[in-house]
Parts: C-alpha cells; structure tokens; sequence
C-alpha cells in the first residue's frame, strides 16, 4: 500500500512588540517570574483589555506580504478553558472573523523544486504564561511574565506532503517574519513555535484520513524528526486495520517518539463567542496604505537584485538572502568597499564568515566582527596590500582579538611583497640554490613549477604576491 | 442633616456650618445605629473617611473644590477599592483585598467625596431581591421583612434610610432601578459606554453598567457628572462631549412627547401600582408633556434574551475565580482538578452557580447558535423597537417593577419567579439606553416607582423630567418612620 | 427538553464547578430545566435577516500606543495570593502532568 503524508501547519509567531496586546506591561523575555504580569494580565477582578496598535500594525505587514486580504473588520473571540497558565479562564484570539485571510508563501525545496504553499489565514491573539514543572513541594509553578504577549497564529492549508516540505516552508516562513521585523525569530525563547498537523492516507485517495495534531516543536530539526516518527505510528496503526485518534499529541525528542498530551485528552469545547470587552477591529484603506509604505524588500525581491546589482550568482543571492541579517550584512559591508568588490565580499562571507560561525555555532547576528572591519580587510586584499591567503590568517585574528585589519597587518608584519625586484631577488636566489630541480623542470618536468613557487613563498614568508611570483618564475626558468 | 440634599451640605461645608469631619461622623453614627436592622454594609470603612474628611476639609478652604468636595458617600461593593476588602457580596472574594481602585472610584476620590463604607449586594450582582448575598440579605427601611430589590440592594435601602446622601449602583437588568424603586429613592443606569467599567467586577460586560443612586434627580445628576466620563482603560468606553446634567435639569418640559409602552401596562402589573403610577403620568400632563401610546412589540422577549446573554458573559467572566491568584481556595487540593472544582463550589452561591451553567450551556457547541446568537438577534430587535419608538416620542415611561417590594423568602425558591421582577428593566439594558426610576407614590405603605427611559445618551434629559416632576410632588423627600 | 443530572454534571464539568455526589441538589436540575424552557421561548420568534448584535453602541475598538506603562508589581500582586500559595514569585497549582 502506498501512503501519502498530509501535513497543515500551524505557526504561533510571537510579535516584537514593547508592550503586551491587552496591556501595558513590559513583554522582554528572562525576566523574574511575574514581575511583567499586571493586575490586566493577571484577571485580576474588574480589569479590561485594551489593543496594542503595533501588534495590528504587524499582523497587517504580514497580511500585505504574504499577498492575503487584510481583514477591514475583524473581531477577538473569547476560547474558553481551564488551565493554571491562562489566568481568566479563558484565551482573548480570533475565531470567527481574522485579521488576515487567504496568501501564500513560496518555497523552495532543498531538492531544487518550488511549491507555493497556500495559507487559511492568520489572527491575532494572546499568549499564555508558563508552568514549571520542577517539584516545589510537588507542586507546579506558575509564571505569567509570558501571558498577554502578542501572538499571530499563522495556519496554513493541508498542503505539505513530506517532512522536507514542511520544514522548507517554516524555514521560509521563518525567514519572512524576521524580514518584516515583527518577530525576532528565537526558536529557543519560544517565539516561534509550530504544531503540525498530520494525517497519512491512501496515495490517489481524495478523502483526508484522521489527522494527529503535535504541539510545541521549537526546532526545524524536531519538527522533521516528529513528522517522521508520526507518519510511520500511524501508518503502522493503519496497515495494521486500527484507527488512527484524533488528538493532540506532544513530541519528545529525548526518546524521539510522539506521545498523546494527557491534558487534552478529553475533546474541550471551547465555547468561543466574541468578546463583550473589546469592539469589531476596523483596518482603513489609509492604514494598509500607511503600512505597505513600510514593507521592506521582502526575500525574493532582494535575491533579483543582488544578482543584477553585484552580479552574482542564483546560488551565491540565494544564500545571501536567506536571511535578512545576512543580507543587511553583507550590504553594509559594502558600503566600505568599492563596488568592484561585490562579488569578493559575497565570497568571504559565504566562504570564511559562514564557515566561522558555523564552527562556533553561532548566527550572523552574534558575529564579533563588524561589517567595517569586513570591509577594511577586503579593501586590503583588493588594493593588494595582502594576498587572499594572508588575508584568511588575518580574519582569523580578527575573530579572536576583534582588531582591525589595519592593525593586525602591521603589528603581524603580514603586508605582501609586491616589489618585483625583491621578488626577482628571491626568485635568483631559489633558482641559484636548487640546479637540480632546474635542470630537471627544463628538461619537461612541469610539475616542478609548484616546487619553486614554495620556496619562493616560503624564503618571503608567505608575503610575495602569488601573481608575481607566477609570472616573474616563469620568465625566470624559461 | 440626613436628609440635606447635596447643594444643602456642600452650602453648610462652605458657610462652615459644619465641617467634612463633623459630617462624616454623622453618618457613620446612623450607620452604627440604624444598619444592624438593614444589614446594607459589608465594611464600614471608618478611619479611611475620617482621613478623607480631614482633606477635604483642607480642599474646602482653598478655591479648589466642586459640589462634592466633602461630602459623604457609599460605593456598591462590587467596585474595586485599593486596599479596601472588595467581595462583590460573595464568599469567593472574602478575603480580596483590591490592589487597585476602580476608575469611577478614582474619580469620585477626586471630586472630593468621603468613603462611608462599601454596600452589600447580590452575589456577584446576579439577584433582584439582594438575597443572594454571602453576608446575609439586606431589609427593606419601608418594611424590615421585605426585601430592597437587587442586585444593589445594599445601595437602595441605605440611602433610604439616608445612611449617606448618595451611593454608586451597577445595573445589569435593572439593578439600580428596581432597588430604587423598592426602596423609594432614585437609581439610574446610564447610557452603555458613558460610565467607565475599569475596576467594575463583571458580571455581563455587554450589558453591566455604573449609575448614580440617591433622593433626588439634582443630586443623581451631580453624581453622575463625576462618575460619567471617557476611559481609556476601558475599550467600551464612549468618547462624547461632556454635557452639564445639573444645568438641564430647569428646562420646562412643555411639549415634550412621551410614550407609554402599551405592552407594560399589561397583565403582568400590578393595578394599584398601574394606579399610581397613572396619577404621575397626569403630573407631567399638568407641566405640559403631551402623552402619546406606543408600542415596544418585542418587550416580552427581553426576559429571555437577558437570561441567555447575561449567563453566557457571566460564565466566562467568572472562570478566572479559580482560587489560584486571589480570591477563595480550598483547603488541600488533591489535583488540579479539584482545586478549580472545590474551590468554587465553596465560593459561589447558589444562584452564581445556576447562571453558570446556564451560561455554559447556551455556549456550548450545537446550542451557541439556536441560543446565544438567537438571543443576539432578539436583542437587535428589541433596540429596533426603541429606535423607532423615539422617532415619535422624547422620553418613554413606565412603571419599574410590576408590584412593590415582596417578602423576605418569598420568591426566592423558584429562580424564574424572581427573574420576572426585572419584566421592565432589561430591555434598556440590551439595547444599551439610560433610564432612572423615581418614587412616585405607595402602594400599601411600600414604594413605587416610576421609570423613565432616555435615548442613547440621553441622561440629561430624563433628569430633566424627573426634576421638573420633583419640584411639583414630595414623594422623593418621604423617609420611613423608622430612620426618620 | 428533558434535562438530567447527567447534563447538568456534564455542565458543571465544563465549569469546574463540583456537583458534590453526596449532597446533589436535585432542585438544581429541575430549575435548569425550567429556565431552559423560558429561554427556549426565543425559537419561535422568526429572526430571518436579523442581524445578531453583540454590542450596543456601534463603535470599533480604539487601540493604544505600543509603550511599557505597566512597572513590576509582583510584590502587590502576590501579597493576595490565597493561603500563601506563591513560592520564589510562582504561583503554586498541584502538579501539572502534560
């Protein structure tokens, strides 16, 4: 039997706003426990929510980018619910009418095909607060520093049909909401997180089979695993002639299993209808106007004019702008070199940058060296002050010491030999000390030339220009 | 003293007659004296008045000061005082001591008035007879084994007893209106937006509101000027221009139309009540308003629209009591379960409970549309009825309740018996319209009164008529023998 | 409508109101029932094209400036907190299994 996987996702992205959605506490993430919970947060008696306009401001950038309908009225739903992280009983979120309808996200697969992925919507709400479960007195405990933070619930349609797929898109989608600037993207603080729903059925079969929700995957890695483990347990439970449970299940990477979620184990009715505290959202022409105007240039946009304006490849763009700090990145450093320099730049950061962070394992945001200092050390290479190889010794002492090129140049006596006489010098005094191998190269072993070149480099301590060495070498065993 | 009216006392603080001090001792001693027969305070907040006295009376030797500088007052317990037990009459907030003040109590903290106390009420102002209250039923002042109406029963009967000059109220289905009219005073509820529900505990928040309670239309008005405002914290708050209510309270109300529901003179009410309130109709004649009959075809229909939308609010806004923050917690809870399950039955009384489940019910899935949204589209005609009503009248009127104050345990064995009580009330509230109840006579010795419905923000309007009723009757200024 | 103890547990459940077994008011169900019924009155009414109104002022939802107004106010916050049930600032519930 062959099976075909049927993967909807839902992404909960937690909006850089100062403030809460409904109130004015602070939203910082690693502060003490409650001490960014007001009385409005906490449902304290008689207290009442009030919108945050840059929380509405980013769920329509989203709205705009994605190519969706921007809701003109949409209105907050109460989902009612018990559970010791959700203060008053119950969640304020959009059920009825969203802020954000319809949009697509395209994607590219890692095996070179494209999918636009179409999304339901996206909507507004609030964020719970946490439970801690390490035993106090075997008891839980509860920090509501996290409750009223704004989410956007982004859900897109049932339209992945693998793990790959799937992690494409949130990868994308990832991508996107740090380009717009309403998310800052930290998959480890929680701000943003996805549930995937699956459901597997027979390939050619219309009818979608029962579909398990998992919850609360906060990394691209764990989402491709738990989307794995749960195509197979359910595929298993099918050919075996059970039923596959509609529920919602919890993915423990430890074990790397899925497991049902105890606490929602009995179907909740929610019991949504709209909330008597707050009024019908209304979005003008003006606002959407007023918010396009602030869209940046979103990823597929910039990757075009980074291979028009710097000439640089599909892959080489594409990589660039995979993600915006990266593409802030390399642009601000190439406000220091000269434009020629482009393509240069684009190699030492997808070269040696890339390869720097990865060891380290850190992003492009946490890199120690500044664009200006990049900058300097290319204008180095490309004035010839140093050769590329030297260059890749300097960057490493730039990555320890944060100096500048400049000084690291100087200090390291690293400045290339570009003196053809000097080189002529050294170049007399090889040929003088190996008439072996000179007389053998002349009589046809060409292999040799890499021999005098390292010992050309070697007597200048790395510092002759290669270039020269080359065709001053040649002339000199011809 | 007690039955100085507002611009009386705030003349006396002024000619030093008396001061803030001397007053407020005054009606904390006919507190001490007359409440142990009433039972209408919860706290009594004594030294808390005293020292808002003392800077009043500082306030009233500077140019610093309002016609309410001074003066002694009552809030509902159903709003948040900081620092001040705040128990909504029920067991699950005993022990909650507000952190923060309420925005009409911030407010009227500015315009300079002296905390009394706080009043007792309906568990959670769900009641019309105040005897759902965790701290014991409060008595009618006209008759002690009578009850004052609810939920701000508190309220009505303390100023009655004219325990305070003025008290604040909430009206969600009529619980300003019906303990006013019960205990022969005035109770208003404003338009819905007019009066800030920030720190107002809730109970249904499309249809709660805050309002004046007091003896007369002149001081309801100044009340409601220092209550009435735009508040930000509060999304349904209504940004309006502010309109001086004392100001119209002197317009002749010559020429001025209005209209008697036919359907409230009904079967329902009570004839000698339908008398009396007859022969205040033939006042108003007298001061040149023209009567016309109308009709509000849909009026029936506002009982059980009310008790489908107030429950379905009221089940939501009472799921955060859950004995984990503030308010009630049971002893040694064996799981989670348990603690929200104990914890709750133990806080609230019966009729919270009743309201609750109803409330879930209506809301629950394959009933949400046949009742909440059904009742949701009653109430839209309800409205259309008044909407169309005021293109032919100014003000409508009408009796409050169908009969005067009933017993103590009469009605409150079968919850639909009491719910009929509000029959005239909660069609304002649904269709979010102002409207105060006056006294205007008695029936067998017990109050009654009348009720005067406005258009939206509309307030200053019916003060106008109930004033102008007011300086050609006395019913207002009777006080019962007993506190006299 | 015949309304049963059974709904009226299912109900409390939903509420986590406990419904105690022992001393179960059986005049809860029959007052559910009745109010049921007056409610139930609505079905007849014919409300074809009639809009559901949730609020009564038709107004739309004002929003606030994106600022930090609120401070710390954990201290006055947990002084409330019933029989002590906050330790090193949480809030303290029975243990939650997920």
């Amino acid at each position: 039997m062959q099976w075909e996987t049927v993967i909807g996702l839902e992404v909960h992205v937690q909006l850089k706003t100062k403030s809460k959605i409904f109130s004015g506490a602070a939203t910082a993430y690693g502060a003490e426990p409650n001490t960014q919970a007001c009385a409005i947060d906490l449902g304290l008696p008689g207290v009442l929510p009030v919108l945050n306009l840059e929380a509405v401001r980013m769920a329509t950038k989203f709205g705009l980018a994605i190519g969706a309908t921007v809701a003109k009225r949409s209105v907050f739903d109460r989902k009612n619910y018990f559970y010791p992280d959700l203060p008053k009983g119950y969640q304020i979120s959009q059920f009825t009418l969203p802020i954000v309808l319809g949009g697509s996200i395209f994607v590219e697969l890692e095996n070179g095909t494209n999918k636009t992925v179409m999304l339901t919507r996206a909507h507004l709400e609030e964020n719970a607060g946490k439970s801690l479960h390490e035993d106090i007195a075997g008891m839980s405990g509860i920090d509501l520093n996290r409750a009223g933070t704004p989410l956007l619930e982004i859900v897109s349609e049932p339209e992945m049909r693998s793990a790959a797929e799937a992690v494409a898109y949130l990868k994308t989608l990832h991508s996107l909401v740090k380009y717009l600037d309403i998310c800052d993207g930290n998959m480890q603080e929680g701000s943003f997180r996805c549930d995937a729903n699956i459901s597997v059925r027979p390939l050619g079969q219309s009818k979608f089979g029962t579909r398990a929700e998992i919850k609360n995957v906060n990394s691209f890695k764990f989402v491709e695993k738990a989307i794995n483990y749960e195509v197979e347990r359910q595929i298993a439970i099918l050919e075996s002639g059970g039923t596959v449970a509609q529920e919602t299940r919890l993915y423990d990477s430890e074990k790397n299993v899925t497991r049902t979620m105890r606490s929602k184990e009995e179907a909740n009715d929610y019991r949504y209808f709209p909330d008597p505290d707050l009024m019908p959202v209304e979005i003008t022409d003006d606002f959407i106007q007023q918010v396009k105007q602030t869209l940046p240039e979103l990823p597929l946009a910039k990757r075009e004019r980074f291979i028009k304006q710097f000439s640089l490849s599909d892959y080489e763009a594409k990589v660039l702008t995979s993600s915006i700090a990266l593409a802030n990145f390399y642009e601000t450093v190439l406000q220091t070199v000269k434009p020629e320099n482009a393509k240069l730049t684009a190699n030492w950061i997808l070269g040696e940058v890339s390869a720097a962070l990865n060891k380290n394992d850190l992003d492009i945001e946490q890199i120690a060296i500044t664009p200006l200092q990049l900058g300097k050390l290319i204008l180095r290479i490309a004035d010839n002050t140093i050769s590329g190889k030297i260059a890749k010794t300097v960057f490493e002492i730039m990555w320890e010491s944060k100096q500048d090129p400049d000084t690291i140049i100087e200090q390291q006596g690293l400045k290339q030999v570009t003196d053809s006489g000097a080189i002529e010098q050294i170049i007399d005094t090889v040929i003088a000390n190996n008439p072996t191998q000179v007389q053998e190269y002349k009589s046809g072993k060409q292999q040799l030339f890499g021999f005098f070149v390292g010992q050309v480099m070697k007597a200048s301590h790395g510092k002759a220009n290669p270039e020269q060495v080359n065709s001053l070498l040649k002339g000199k065993l011809a | 003293m007690h039955t100085k009216s507002i611009s009386e006392l705030a003349a006396g603080l002024r000619s030093k007659q008396f001061s803030s001090v001397e007053l407020t001792k005054f009606f904390l001693e006919r507190i001490k004296k007359f409440d142990p027969k009433l039972n209408s305070l919860i706290t009594v907040t004594n030294d808390q008045a005293l020292v808002a006295a003392e800077t009043a009376d500082k306030i009233l030797n500077t140019s610093n000061t309002n016609l309410l500088t001074g003066i002694p007052m009552l809030h509902k317990d159903i709003f948040c005082t900081a620092g001040i037990k705040t128990s909504c009459g029920s067991k699950m907030l005993d022990n909650f001591i507000s952190p923060y003040d309420a925005t009409v109590v911030t407010k009227l903290k500015q315009a300079g008035t002296v905390m009394l106390g706080k009043t007792n009420m309906d568990e959670f102002a769900m009641g019309s007879s105040n005897e759902n209250s965790f701290y014991g039923p409060v008595k009618n002042p006209w008759d002690t084994s009578c009850v004052p109406g609810g939920s701000s029963g508190g309220s009505a009967a303390a100023i009655a007893a004219r325990l305070a000059p003025i008290a604040t109220g909430t009206d969600t289905g009529g619980s300003t209106r019906q303990p006013a009219a019960f205990c022969g005073i005035m109770g208003m509820k404003p338009t819905y937006g007019l009066v800030s529900r920030f720190g107002m505990i809730a109970y249904a928040s499309s249809l709660d509101q805050g309002g004046p309670m007091a003896t007369s239309a002149a001081d309801c008005a100044i009340l409601l000027q220092a209550m009435a405002g735009f508040d930000p914290k509060d999304s349904t708050s209504i940004d309006k221009p502010e309109i001086n209510y004392t100001q119209a309270l002197t317009t002749s109300i010559k020429n001025l139309k209005i209209g008697l529901p036919q359907e409230f003179f009904n079967a329902s009410l009570n004839p000698a009540v339908a008398s009396v309130i007859n022969n205040a109709i033939k006042e108003l004649e007298k001061l040149g308003a023209i009567i016309k009959t109308i009709s509000l075809p849909n009026s029936h229909l506002s009982i059980p629209a009310y008790y489908i939308i107030a429950p379905a609010e009221c089940s939501s806004n009472l799921a955060r009591y859950d004995g984990v923050r503030f308010g009630h917690r049971c002893k040694e809870p064996l799981d989670l379960e348990d603690l929200y399950k104990r914890s709750r039955d133990e806080g609230f009384g019966a009729e919270v409970k009743r309201r609750i489940l109803i409330g879930t019910y209506v809301l629950s899935s394959g009933y949400y549309d046949a009742y909440y949204i059904k009742a949701q589209k009653i109430r839209n005609l309800i409205t259309s009825d008044f909407t169309k009503a005021f293109n032919e009248v100014d003000v409508i009127i009408g009796p409050t309740t169908p009969d005067v104050a009933f017993k103590i345990g009469q009605k409150n064995t079968n919850p639909l018996d009491m719910y009929l009580n509000d029959i005239y009330t909660t069609s304002l509230n649904l269709a979010g319209l102002p409207g105060l109840s006056l006294p205007v006579g008695f029936v067998n010795n017990m109050p009654v009164g009348m009720q005067i419905i406005g258009n939206s923000f509309q307030e200053a309007k019916i003060l106008n008529v109930a004033h102008q009723f007011q300086q050609i009757t006395n019913w207002h200024q009777q006080v019962p023998t007993e506190f006299a | 409508m015949s309304f049963t103890q059974d709904d009226v547990k299912k109900l409390a459940h939903l509420a986590r109101l406990a419904l105690d077994e022992k001393s179960f008011d059986h005049s809860i169900v029959e007052d559910i029932s009745n109010i049921l019924q007056m409610i139930g009155q609505i079905s007849e009414i014919n409300t074809t094209d009639v809009q559901p109104m949730a609020h009564s002022q038709a107004a739309h939802q004002r929003c606030r400036p994106d600022e930090i107004t609120e401070p710390n106010v954990r201290d006055v916050m947990q002084s409330i907190v019933p029989n002590n049930a906050v330790v090193a600032g949480l809030y303290l519930v029975p243990k939650v299994v997920e």
